[in-house]
């Protein structure tokens, strides 16, 4: 049976961080989440069970986000918000300048908003690359699910970084597209 | 693929929002990259001893079966 590469948490290791961050909605949670879903996962070996490492990988973190949440759910929840937004390490090579750090984190502030459900399936899908399948099977549902879920969650980040009406743009493009 | 009854949901995928691009070009900070790589450096270590640990218990049940 196919064990876990430790490499792999190296290897996807900025497509974690992305995902750590859309959950916490904090880039410092984040950070932390990511290394203690590593010290969980590499505290022995691992069988992938018919999973691909990314799959794997994706829901030790989601485990561990869980469990950290419940763990801290006596402390009052925080909740990013476009003002609390920090700034973003983005790619130098990718000629992004402010602009693109800015959406980048008003972006995770709007999918860290999303109520649980939608959030879990946008992240899976949108942000770690997963099919609808995997998605599914993390998620202990159904694809159909997955979809409805998924429609919601893209409607609602759209809507949540497209201005307010008045624009005269009607119901589609984000900010980002202007 | 089947219809999810639960929740009225439109035939065609809504669009990824075209923002959400800019997900890619986030990558992680150094700091954790450099925790991360020295985390996996030492699960080497950290998994040999599992497996040590793993070969004296079955190596232990062997022999009290002979």
């Amino acid at each position: 049976m196919a064990r876990l590469d430790p490499q792999a948490l190296v290897t996807h290791l900025d497509r974690l961080y992305r995902v750590a961050w859309a959950l916490c909605g904090s880039r410092e949670e984040a950070e932390d989440l990511v290394q203690e879903t590593a010290a969980r996962v590499l505290a022995r070996p691992r069988q992938l069970r018919g999973q691909d490492e990314l799959a794997y990988l994706v829901r030790a973190l989601r485990n561990t986000f869980l469990l950290s949440r419940r763990t801290a759910s006596r402390r009052p929840r925080e909740v990013a918000t476009l003002e609390q937004a920090e700034p973003v390490d983005v790619r130098a090579s990718g000629g992004l300048g402010p602009e693109a750090a800015v959406e980048a984190r008003e972006l995770f502030a709007a999918i860290a908003a999303l109520p649980d459900d939608f959030r879990l399936a946008l992240v899976a899908v949108d942000v770690a690359g997963l099919s609808y399948q995997e998605a599914a099977s993390l998620l202990d549902t159904r694809e159909a699910t997955i979809a409805s879920r998924l429609y919601r969650a893209r409607e609602r980040v759209a809507r949540t970084l497209t201005p307010a009406p008045g624009g005269g743009e009607g119901n589609a493009a984000p900010r980002s597209l202007r | 693929m089947k219809v999810d009854h639960d929740e009225m949901t439109p035939d065609e995928p809504y669009p990824v929002p075209e923002a959400m691009r800019a997900l890619d070009d986030v990558v992680a900070p150094d700091s954790l990259r450099l925790a991360i790589a020295e985390q996996v450096a030492g699960a080497g270590r950290t998994q040999e001893r599992h497996r040590r640990r793993l070969r004296l218990r079955l190596g232990g049940a062997l022999a009290g079966a002979a």
